[in-house]
Parts: C-alpha cells; structure tokens; sequence
C-alpha cells in the first residue's frame, strides 16, 4: 500500500469512511502541519490530539494519522512505541506510571511498584476494575534523585511511600467523585 | 586527503571517511554489528568503539611536537564509536588497545544477556556475525544468570516470507534502516525501548516489502530468517554454486545453497555493476519450479504441472489420444521423421525468451540450418513492435555504465514504466541514484512508486509517450540546450529535424500528453544540462501499438543532449524475460507479423523463405514458452497444426496440446550464459541434477540434428558442452566476439573464507564475486565514427476513448502468476492473478463497484470476464491488468474498452 | 626329559582346577567397560519428547560422515521435541561409523548416546544404515504398554 502520491488539503486526505476524528480535531491538526516545514514533522502533537479523541492508540487511529501525514503507520508506531505517553492498549483514567530503571530500583522502586500492585490489586499494564487507574513500570521519567517516584497523567510524585500513594489514590478518586 | 595514524600506521583516506573504514584500510578489523557499507551509520551497538585522539594545537592553531618531533595527541577521555567517527587531519586511532579489548568483550556480554543463545536450532548458526565476533572478542562466560533472560513467544511471522525472532534481536536496525534507506518501503520500525523494544510491522499486507528478503542477509543475528530456508539445513552443509537469477532482465548474481540435489536457498551474490548485494524477493524465493515434484510448503502446486522426466508422445488408445511416456531415441526419431517430412516450409519454430543464449543460437541454427527455414519467432511479442532491437544495439545503454556509480551529474528519465514490478533491481539502484543526487524524472500513464523519489513527475495521457519525449526534444531546442558540438560531428538531419518540428510546439506536446507545458520545459532542461543522461523506457513502449514516432523520438532526444556513446549514457529498456536480449542478438527477432527479421547478431535476413503470420498446416517446434495459455490466437495455431513440438520443463497448457513433449533442464540444471537488458552476457553454473531423463535445450537439439543429418548428411554439430556453442557464437555474432568462456570467468567455489577485511560486513550473508562482472557488448554509438540519423516523424495524435469507455492498459507485474512462479507455493499470497482488473477509487465509485467485484470488459473484438481490484495510484479512467492473458499475439497494450458490471458486490471466494 | 613333561603336565593338571576363561558367546556375554561406546541411541526426556533438535552438530562433528540429518519445524498439532525443531531424518551408516563419541559430545541435548550394544553385524549394507525409527529409544508410554 502507497501513501496517496497527490497532497492536497488534509481535511480532503482525512475525508474517508475510516475517518473518526472530529471536524474540530481535523482543524487544529490542520493548524498544526503549518507551522511544521514537513508534515512529519507534526507527529507528536497530531498523535496528543488522535489519543484524545479515540482514547487511546487504536490501530485505526495510527492508519488515520499515518494517512493524514503521509506515512506509513509503521513508522507512526514507531513513535507511539518508543514515548511513555502514548497508549497502544486501552488505559484507565489515570495511567499510574513508575520507573523502575536501575538508580530508581536501587531506591527501592521495585519494591514499592510491588507494594502498589497490592494496593490496586492489578498487575502493570491492567487497568482497575472501575476503570480508574492503570498502573504501568516504565524506564524513567527523569526524577531519579526522589526515587521512588510516579507521574500520574502529567503530574509528579516523588519521594514516595506506600502511605503517600494511598493518599494520592483516594485524593484522585475523591476528585473525580466531587 | 587526510592523514590519520592507526595503531602506528598512516594511512590517507579520504575525507568523510569514518573510523571503522579507515581500519580496513590498514587491514585493521573493528568488529560491527549495526554498521553497514551500503546504510548510513547510526552507532547502535557500540561494538566498534575505539580510542580516538585529535593532534593538541598551539595558540597559532599549530600542531604541538614532543621532544622526537612527533604531534602530541589529545586522546578523548571516553571510547568513540568507529563507525560514526568521521576521520580528520592529523587524527589517531587505537583499535588494538587492552582497554578496547575489554570495552569489545563487555559490549558483547551485555548483547548476550538477553540472548537466547539457542544457535543449535538457529538458521544463522554457522554464519552469524555474533557468534564469529563472541568467539573472536567475547567473554568465555557471562556474569549474567543464563535463567534470567528476557523471553519472547516465538517465532514471528513478519510476512508470509520472513520470520522474526525478537529474543535473538540485538537492535542493530540494520533491516528497518535498509527498509527505509534502500527498499524506500518504511514499513519495518521499533516498538516500545529497552529491553521491551521489538521489530514490528503494521502496513497492509505486513511487510509489504518487494526487497524483504534482504533484511535476512544483513541481519547480524538470526532475528529474521526466510521462511523457505526455514530449518531446511544447517549452512555449512550447502554446497554454494554461482548462478544468474532466471527470473527478470536485470541478471542478478546468485548463490545457489544445494544440498541432496535440493535448492535450499537463493543468496545474492556481490555484483556491484549489477545488483551490489541485493536481490528481490521474486529472485530469492521463486525457486520451486525446479523441483516441483517435490514441495514442501503450502498447498501442493497444481496438479500436472510437475517435472517432465521422460519424453511424451501421443498415441491412441482406449481413452483416446494420451500423452504417453517414451524414450529419448523413440521420440527423436518420430521428431526428426515429422520435421523432414513438413520441409522448410511447413514448419515453424517458437522460441521462449527465457532460455540461455547457447540454446537460442542451436535452436535458430537447427531451423536455418538442419531444417533450411527461417520460420522463427520469440515469444512473447512484447519487444517486437517499433521500439526494437536494433534501436537498442545502436543507442543502448553504453557499456562501462554503472547505475552505483550515479549521482548529482546525471539525470535519469524514466518513461512508460514500473521500474519496482519490471526490474526491482534497477528500481532500487535508480532510486539510489536519486538518493545520491541524480536528477530522476518520471512519466507513466499512472503513478509509480519512483515518482516519490522524482524531481519532475508526469501522467501522460495512455499512448502519448511519442507526443511526450517530442516535446521534450522541442523544449531543449527552444531553450537552446542541445549539444552543437557533438551534434556537428556525430549527427545528421538536424536541420531537417527543426524545419519539421516548426509547428510541433511545446504547448502542442503538452496538449497532446496531457501534462504541462512549463514542467515539460523544467524537465527538458534538466535532463538537457545533466553531464550524463540515462532514458529507461519499460513495457508500456514494448507493445506492437505503440506509435512508429516513439523511437525517432527516442533517437532524437539521446542524440541532441549528447547522452549517448559514453559511459552513464544511452537507452536502458526494462525487457520482459531474463534473456530478451539474448533472444534478439541470436537472431529470433520477428516483427509483429511473425515475420523473421534478423540473423544472429542483426544481419539481414537475404533468404526469401521468412513468412508472415505461423503459416496454416505447418509443424509447430515450441521451445520454453507456454503461448498456449496467455493467448487464444497461439492456441488455435497449435490446435490447427498437424504436428506440435513443445520442449519445456513442466506439463504447460502448451504441452498438453503437443504431439510430442521433449523434457528439458531448468537453468540450474545446467550451464550456460544469459545476457541482461543491459546487454551484459553472465555465466552461470550447474547446481542440481535434471529430474528423470530431462536434458538440456542444446542436448536436445544437438541429437536431433544429428539423427536429421544421418538422413541428410549434415555435420557441424559436435557441441560437447555450452562452451562450444559460445565459441561458435563469438565467432557468428560481432557482438559477442570477446564472450568465449575463458573471458567470462565464474568462481569455482565462491569460498566463505574471504579476505578477512572484506568479509566483515557480508560474511555468510552474501558473496564476493572475484571472478568478473560479466561483459557487456558495446553498441553502435560507442564508435565515433558512427554517426547518427535523426528524423522527424510526427507523433499520431493519441485517441481518446469514446463517452462512456476507459482506456485498459496491459500492466506487468513482479509476481504475475505466470507459469514458473505458480510454483512457489510461498508466493501465493503475493501473486497478482491474471483476473484481476486494477480500477482507480474514483471509476470505481462512479460504476458502483467493490473491490472483489465481477465485471466483464469488452474491446469490442473480446469479452473478457475479470474481478475489481482497487488500486489508489491509478488515475480515473484508466484500468490495468496483467499482459498475459491480453497482449496475446497481436502484442497490443492497450485498448479502449466498455466496462460492464456483472456484479458490483465481492464475490465469495 | 621325563622331568621337562611332568613339568608341563603339572600346569595343565594345575588349570584343569580352575574355573575356565573362555566366556561361551553368544551364551554368555561379558560386561562391557563403564565408558564403552556402542551403537547409538536418540533418548527421550521423561515426557516421551525426543531429545534431538536436529541441529546437525553431530554430523558436522563426525570424521566418519557417517551421519545424516534433515530438520523440520515442530507444530503445535504435531510435536516431536521441545521448542522449534526437529530431526525429520535421522540416519547413522554403522559402516562408517568408527565409535569415536564425537556426536555425542557434541551433542548440546545429550540426545544422541553411543550405548553398549556392540552386536551389529549383518548380511546387507543396507540394513546398516540406521534410522531414526531404529535409532530412537521407545517412548515410555509403549514401554508401559508392553510391561
């Protein structure tokens, strides 16, 4: 399969059946090619705005962005692999993510992703029954020197305990209750 | 140049070199994983890290001496990677160190740990770089726990023809690099990092690569494997035998892994005037043929279509006539007693182009000379229309030229083809070419995959091409760039050629190709000012339709830009079989009319007795064609004739029409010489034993004559092997003077033990090639004393299909389902089948059709019955299939056509 | 003189005593050396699952030739050994062979094993090429079976 020869006008490109992304995302994706030299170039933000509107990462998603760029979903995969913050499987509403890389480890970071294993009662890369939380271990998110640490979606939390995530855990779910 | 110091020695390279090449220079091996000559370096695996220093400079940027007089170098705190340092002036490097030693063998525990080290079940085993770089640098044992390793399920299947294996996968990105840089098929990347990271694929259909089986030569581990060579021997047990790919017009150089009187295997052998390391998918896996009797994968091949063994011939019986088996001395007999009987007249023979130039020569020789008729044609009929082979002879491609060696001061124009389905080979050194700054100019009746990597790309209307490259000619004389001085001197006719073209204006051309005037002129320019020029035409020209004006146009474009007579310069045409242009120069040339027109090596044809059209109630000699399937007109003929010859490897439709059936050896059954649209004569060798009582083509023909000449004292036909018929033919053919077997050397036995240097990068994965890079036969423009006839024919103004038809265009293919690759059950999923009619979305929508949909096409002399395939690079209003089932024997390539849905939804398969 | 026969007499009459030396084979057979290698056997591990992989070592190791391997790939529906591969084609020429135990150290299963069975002789050259059907130890189940 080749990527369309014509380049035209994205919203002309993006215009088949296959198409989930809204008119409005289509907009902003628009947007974002011209300020980029080359279409490829705008992957990171184009592939923020598909996560957002499909969830997360869908096979389809990836087709729709590598149609809109004009790359191979090969490569936009690639991309989606490679960085912690996209989701190729479906995710809760607040992705848990812990490094356990070694000077993380050597904190005591495998230990607590154990410990809060227990606490949510799900294994890495599951999501909690009520859709609240998946927990992820992930090779660092560059806070070694407050081992252990997590972010949850874009916040940090460092120097963690048990204690200290239990708080976190019941603050989040108070959140979304309130 | 600069001067760097390696371990002691200096060594000039030059500048942009980097470390690891720089090594070899000095016969200094740094050990790499991901580094590779033909890819940019990326420094992955960190095995080639050596100490690098830079001379220390004074205040005046002058280089500081010690006490002897010696610069004093600054050595970098860390270890550099070989592979990415570019060297500089002055620069020294130390890749003998015990500090190096130790960073090698601590590289490779760490790629260890998360190896499965199961090289006992592994295909690499015996040829792996990391098994031969851990016994030569690595540590005896691991500090890591062998019960830890990372585990994958396993194996993968990428695609239907490769298998990944993720936990012997050391990173190195060699295969999703040579995807990207070379194949141009960015279909291979990484997913996930550290230790998670995996190859992965996710276009439709996975690894939609023509080039796929490439990424397992340059895979330094056994990650990916070919499905074929799948746990079928262990390498060190192949016997290797040099061959030529049988497969297309590019004659890539093969190894050929024997064992048991099995292929086991096709490798790339280096030829890097050729195909450098690499092969197409088609060459490497399309094998099966040759041993069809016995294959192991997939569904079984279709049935009657195994290996011939045994001479057939039909008798009556019972069940009525059948095919029975005889021998050799039964059925030559009643050959020979048939073929005197019919006289020169009532006979005609029909040469396949697939066969090697020593049967060609026997067969025209038998028919000129045993039989005294010149009834001879080729099959198929593509390459005998206007654009023939006498143009080919005079302008062709000059010899010397390298399509490697290509860049920023050529321009290569490529018209009326599909470089990636005709000649996967050229089309991955062109876009190479481009790559290195070759200025590609691309025009096709549809898009191509070549015009991603175009400076100026076209869509002509179908059957405009003459129009086109006129126009390109007239653009060059407006702007006044043609070559005045090698016009002066080596061309005439020229000032005719202006008087005639007055009213031929650029803006005539581009309204007659549909394209626009000023990107005809931007591109005439450019491939007007380019030092060298390459014109590459393809199958779309070949047909007997295309206009008379084509080649004059052709002739007119190379000659006023001077592209023509030197090195880099000429016409390269894609030709259809593997030895089209053997088949010309042997002199089986028949126009469209059926109609001999040469001897071999193009002398005229005097003797009146050359016919037109496959005269009525004559004894028809096929010789490795099966014409009886891909056209009705040939399968009347054959039904008609009295008396039918087939001689061929398989059971074709062909044969079962035959009187007698002569079983014949597959290319790797014997020797012999191919010559490439290049006009390169290579020699190949045996690799297996004929099944049963097969022979070779020549074997056979040089019985027959032989029994014909005991009837009528005729001699001359004492040919012990091929190497006596090439010795016949350099002194019959001009052009093949130079080509006698002692100057087109083979490698006895393309050893895996290279220089050591050399094997570096390509050890176990392909082949030097010491022997020669084959020869190439010079063409007429090559001697400056001949001079060039341009002349003016006006271009026939391209007929627009009536309201309501769509132009069909014949449109080759790779994997056609033709009669040889039928036969590799692992290609099947690949194969575009002869009933497939590609629509563009937009005429798709308008009929109301779906892919899989049954519509039936009329030409208004034919109907024909085929099933909707969308294809998204074909502009509205044309449709395409494969030209077996219509170029027939008319060798017509393209028709305006009545598409009528029979039915709009997919069928059920 | 009559001294010199006593003499000799004296020995013979002193081993008519002694138990003889000459074993009777085929009756009886002596106990070959702990370290013997005799005729070949492909082992199974305690699941049945053949030990050979198909690896080829042993014949690559083999200054006889006198071995012959064809690999094939194991299917979840038909599985041979452990893991991917298996030997399709197994064959020793015992005519070839000169028991030097080189497959066997070779050998990265322990799967190919020079046993102590040395009574190979035959009235065909072509009985002596052993094949796997011949060279593999029975799986267990069939040994229950037959008990």
């Amino acid at each position: 399969m080749m990527t369309s020869l014509k380049s035209g006008n994205i919203l002309e490109t993006a215009a088949q059946p296959t198409t989930r992304l809204s008119e409005s995302a289509l907009r902003e994706i628009d947007g974002l090619i011209k300020k980029y030299a080359t279409k490829r170039s705008a992957i990171m933000p184009v592939l923020y705005i598909a996560q957002a509107e499909y969830g997360y990462l869908t096979h389809e998603a990836i087709d729709e962005v590598a149609r809109i760029l004009e790359l191979d979903p090969t490569e936009v995969l690639s991309i989606a692999g490679f960085y912690t913050l996209y989701f190729t499987h479906p995710v809760g509403r607040y992705v848990v993510q812990i490094c356990n890389d070694l000077p993380c480890a050597l904190r005591g970071a495998e230990k607590f992703v154990t410990e809060v294993r227990q606490e949510l009662g799900i294994a890495p890369n599951e999501t909690t029954p009520d859709g609240m939380f998946t927990l992820e271990a992930v090779p660092c998110i560059a806070a070694c020197d407050n081992a252990p640490c997590m972010q949850v979606n874009l916040e940090y939390y460092e120097k963690l305990t048990l204690e200290k995530a239990r708080e976190i855990f019941a603050q989040l779910r108070q959140a979304v209750k309130g | 140049m600069p001067k760097v110091t390696i371990d002691g020695q200096e060594v000039n390279v030059p500048a942009g070199t980097v470390v690891v090449e720089a090594a070899r220079q000095v016969g200094n091996e740094i050990p790499v994983f991901c580094y590779h000559p033909k890819l940019a370096p990326v420094g992955m695996c960190r095995m080639c890290l050596v100490e690098v220093g830079t001379p220390r400079l004074n205040k005046d940027r002058q280089v500081e001496l010690d006490v002897d007089g010696k610069p004093i170098i600054n050595w970098m705190p860390k270890f550099q990677t070989g592979c990415t340092q570019v060297v500089s002036e002055g620069m020294a490097i130390r890749t003998q160190t015990s500090q190096v030693a130790a960073a090698r063998k601590d590289v490779l525990e760490f790629l260890l740990t998360s190896h499965p080290l199961d090289c006992p079940v592994c295909d690499k085993g015996g040829e792996c770089p990391l098994q031969n770089l851990t016994m030569a640098y690595g540590p005896g044992v691991s500090r890591f726990d062998y019960a830890v390793k990372f585990h994958f399920q396993k194996p993968v299947h990428l695609n239907n023809l490769i298998t990944l294996d993720r936990e012997r996968c050391i990173q190195c990105a060699r295969c999703t690099r040579f995807s990207d840089e070379i194949a141009g098929d960015p279909v291979l990347g990484f997913e996930n990092r550290g230790r998670g990271m995996e190859i992965v694929t996710l276009s439709d259909p996975p690894f939609d690569s023509k080039f796929s089986g490439n990424t397992t030569d340059i895979c330094p581990v056994g990650a990916l494997t070919t499905r074929d060579f799948r746990f079928r021997a262990r390498v060190w047990e192949l016997e290797d035998v040099p061959s030529i790919c049988n497969h297309c017009a590019v004659g890539c150089n093969t190894i050929i892994g024997q064992r048991v009187n099995d292929i086991k295997r096709i490798m790339p052998r280096q030829n890097e005037s050729v195909n450098e390391i690499w092969l197409c998918d088609k060459g490497r896996f399309a094998h099966h043929f040759a041993n069809s009797r016995q294959s192991t994968l997939g569904p079984p091949v279709p049935s009657g279509t195994h290996r011939l063994e045994t001479p057939l011939i039909r008798r009556g019986g019972p069940q009525g006539d059948r095919l029975v088996p005889a021998s050799w001395p039964e059925a030559l007999k009643l050959v020979a007693e048939k073929l005197s009987a019919a006289g020169p007249d009532g006979v005609y023979g029909i040469s396949g182009d697939r066969l090697p130039n020593e049967d060609m020569y026997l067969f025209q020789k038998f028919f000129r000379q045993v039989l005294g008729s010149n009834h001879l044609a080729r099959w198929p009929v593509v390459a005998r229309g206007p654009v023939t082979g006498t143009l080919f002879q005079e302008i062709g491609l000059s010899s010397g030229s390298n399509f490697g060696k290509m860049g920023k001061d050529t321009s290569i124009l490529v018209v009326g083809a599909d470089a990636e389905e005709e000649a996967p080979i050229h089309f991955l050194r062109i876009k190479q070419a481009g790559d290195r700054g070759a200025a590609l100019i691309v025009a096709n009746p549809y898009h191509t995959k070549l015009e991603k990597y175009g400076r100026h790309c076209f869509v002509y209307r179908p059957g405009s091409a003459a129009a086109f490259v006129w126009g390109l000619v007239r653009a060059i004389m407006d702007a006044g760039l043609e070559q005045k001085e090698f016009l002066g001197s080596r061309a005439t006719g020229l000032a005719e050629l202006q008087t005639g073209m007055e009213q031929y204006t650029v803006a005539r051309a581009a309204e007659l190709a549909g394209v626009k005037a000023e990107d005809l002129q931007a591109a005439a320019q450019t491939f007007a000012q380019a030092a060298n020029g390459v014109l590459v035409i393809g199958r779309e020209l070949l047909g007997s339709d295309t206009d008379p004006a084509l080649p004059e146009a052709i002739r007119a474009l190379l000659t006023v830009t001077g592209h023509i007579g030197k090195a880099q310069n000429g016409l390269l045409p894609l030709l259809p079989h593997n030895n089209t242009q053997g088949a010309l120069d042997m002199g089986l040339d028949a126009g469209p009319e059926y109609r001999t027109k040469w001897l071999p090596g193009y002398q005229p044809v005097t003797d009146k007795g050359t016919s037109s059209g496959i005269p009525a109630s004559s004894a028809i000699y096929v010789i490795g064609s099966d014409l009886g399937s891909e056209s009705d007109l040939a399968r009347q003929a054959l039904e008609a004739a009295p008396f039918v010859i087939v001689q061929d490897l398989l059971l074709t439709e062909t044969a079962l029409l035959a009187d007698v059936v002569l079983p014949a050896a597959a290319p790797m059954e014997r020797e012999g010489t191919f010559t490439s649209s290049e006009r390169r004569v290579q020699r190949f060798k045996p690799a297996l034993q004929p099944p049963g009582h097969a022979l070779p083509d020549w074997w056979i023909l040089r019985e027959l004559a032989q029994v014909m000449a005991n009837a009528q004292d005729k001699t001359g036909w004492r040919y012990d092997t091929p190497a006596d018929i090439m010795a016949e033919i350099a002194h019959v053919v001009p052009q093949y003077a130079t080509m006698a077997y002692e100057n087109l050397p083979v490698p006895d036995l393309p050893s895996r033990k290279l220089d050591y240097d050399d094997s570096l990068f390509y050890r176990g994965t392909s082949f030097l090639n010491p022997g020669g890079e084959g020869q190439v036969w010079p063409v007429k423009a090559e001697d400056s004393a001949v001079v060039l006839q341009v002349r003016w024919v006006e271009p026939a103004v391209a007929g627009q299909p009536a309201a309501g038809q769509t132009w069909l265009i014949t449109r080759p293919h790779l994997y056609d389902a033709g009669t040889l690759l039928s036969q590799t059950a692992l290609l099947q999923p690949q194969m575009v089948p002869h009933t497939w009619l590609h629509v563009s979305p937009a005429d798709a929508a308008r009929w109301g059709v779906a892919e899989g949909a049954a519509v039936s096409v009329s030409t208004g002399e034919d109907m024909l019955s085929f099933v909707v395939h969308l294809d998204a690079d074909l502009p509205a209003g044309i449709v395409t299939a494969a030209p077996a089932r219509l170029e027939g024997a008319a060798g017509q390539t393209r028709w305006p056509v009545n598409v009528t849905v029979v039915n709009a939804q997919r069928l059920a398969s | 003189m009559i001294g010199e026969i006593l003499k000799g007499m004296s020995i013979t009459f002193k081993t008519m005593f002694q138990p003889p030396t000459t074993v009777s084979y085929p009756e009886v057979k002596k106990p070959v050396a702990e370290r013997f290698r005799g005729r070949h056997e492909l082992k199974r591990y305690d699941n049945g699952l053949e030990r050979c992989i198909g690896c080829s070592l042993c014949a690559a190791a083999c200054p006889a030739d006198a071995i012959f391997v064809e690999a094939a790939e194991n299917t979840d529906e038909e599985r041979y050994s452990p893991g991917e591969r298996y030997a399709k084609v197994y064959e020793i020429n015992m005519l070839r062979c000169i028991f030097c135990g080189y497959c066997e150290d070779a050998c990265p299963t322990e799967a190919v094993v020079l046993e102590k069975n040395y009574e190979l002789a035959s009235y065909s050259r072509e009985s002596l090429i052993y094949t796997k059907d011949m060279l593999l130890v029975p799986h267990p189940a069939d040994i229950q079976k037959t008990a």
